[in-house]
């Protein structure tokens, strides 16, 4: 028994380290959750890389499914690509690529195949990146948040945890200078509920960045999916949808939508 | 305040043959809602809705 989502980022990385493992994937690595039925690579930003995912999954008789082609001009725009196929038992594999994940600095996601690789390593996301990709529109994933959390030194989980009682535990040492605003109700003669409720309040700023960041690619995306829609590429293999897909997005994907307003930061530490 | 279950946060007394067992388990039982799934869990794809899926009432929005 063997986690396909492990096995597949040693084997696109077999080359050498090109898809770092993140999402749910990466809470199951951290033994935080077990609640992703998707793999989700950050991908380097080359390339070469793409061609090497794209002869993986090519091996595995993958499909596209509608997304961005797996090419650095729309990934470099913040796109993602999006891939499907049956396991050798039937089941749903799902596959999907970004290189400028969201709330995450590019020269951080860079940064990830810069030096060797260790020979046996998983390669996985670190904890606080892994934290801010989380940070989503769901609201299941700041549960999720605030486990992985824990897992973080305590003057660094007082940044990041979603829980109004580690808020209030951590406070007294680790409290000072941090601009979080939750963190700062609890520094006063605050309640739990009033700290619960910055948190809420929090949660949802965070929640509605997030929105607004996807609004301005479902605009820009929409005439694209639906040319996408009507070509059929989506059910060819590879070899033959990829050059297809190149071509339809060339006509319709702008490699580079409208930037979206400054996200929120309020937690963030700086 | 504890976000989850004892039992969720096992997880962590797992070997790593055990944790790969315990995703595969679930990965298994849980393919009976793929039809269920939305299209998209990550990427900037997941307001899409795809017409003709479980649940898909409208064009691609």
């Amino acid at each position: 028994m063997r986690n396909v989502y492990f096995d597949l980022t040693r084997e696109f990385n077999a080359r050498g380290r090109i898809a770092i493992l993140t999402s749910g994937q990466a809470a199951v690595f951290y033994r935080t959750a077990i609640m992703s039925k998707d793999g989700d690579w950050i991908l380097a930003e080359s390339a070469e890389a793409c061609e090497r995912i794209l002869e993986v999954l090519a091996a595995h008789n993958a499909r596209y499914r509608p997304g961005a082609p797996l090419d650095i001009r729309w990934l470099g725009g913040g796109w993602s690509s999006h891939f499907e196929f049956p396991d050798e038992a039937g089941r749903r594999i799902r596959c999907d690529f970004m290189t400028r994940p969201p709330r995450l600095d590019a020269a951080v996601a860079r940064g990830y195949f810069d030096g060797p690789a260790e020979p046996g390593r998983l390669e996985v996301v670190g904890l606080e990146d892994l934290i801010l990709m989380k940070r989503t529109q769901r609201l299941k994933d700041y549960a999720v948040i605030g486990e992985l959390a824990r897992l973080l030194p305590p003057e660094r989980e007082i940044l990041f945890t979603t829980d109004p009682d580690r808020i209030l535990e951590l406070v007294p040492a680790h409290g000072a200078d941090v601009a979080r605003l939750p963190v700062q109700v609890a520094r006063t003669e605050a309640t739990r509920e009033d700290v619960a409720i910055a948190l809420t309040r929090e949660t949802l700023a965070l929640q509605e960045a997030d929105a607004h960041r996807l609004r301005v690619y479902q605009r820009a995306g929409k005439a694209y999916l639906e040319h996408l829609r009507a070509s059929g590429i989506t059910g060819l293999p590879l070899a033959e949808a990829h050059p297809r897909m190149l071509r339809l997005a060339e006509e319709w994907l702008p490699p580079h939508p409208p930037p979206p307003a400054e996200e929120a930061t309020r937690g963030t530490p700086e | 305040m504890e976000l989850l279950s004892d039992d969720d946060l096992d997880l962590r007394d797992l070997s790593d043959e055990e944790l790969a067992a315990a995703f595969d388990l679930w990965f298994d039982l849980a393919q009976t809602t793929n039809d269920f799934d939305p299209p998209y869990t990550h990427g900037v794809f997941v307001p899409v809705r795809w017409p003709g899926r479980a649940g898909d009432q409208s064009a691609i929005e």
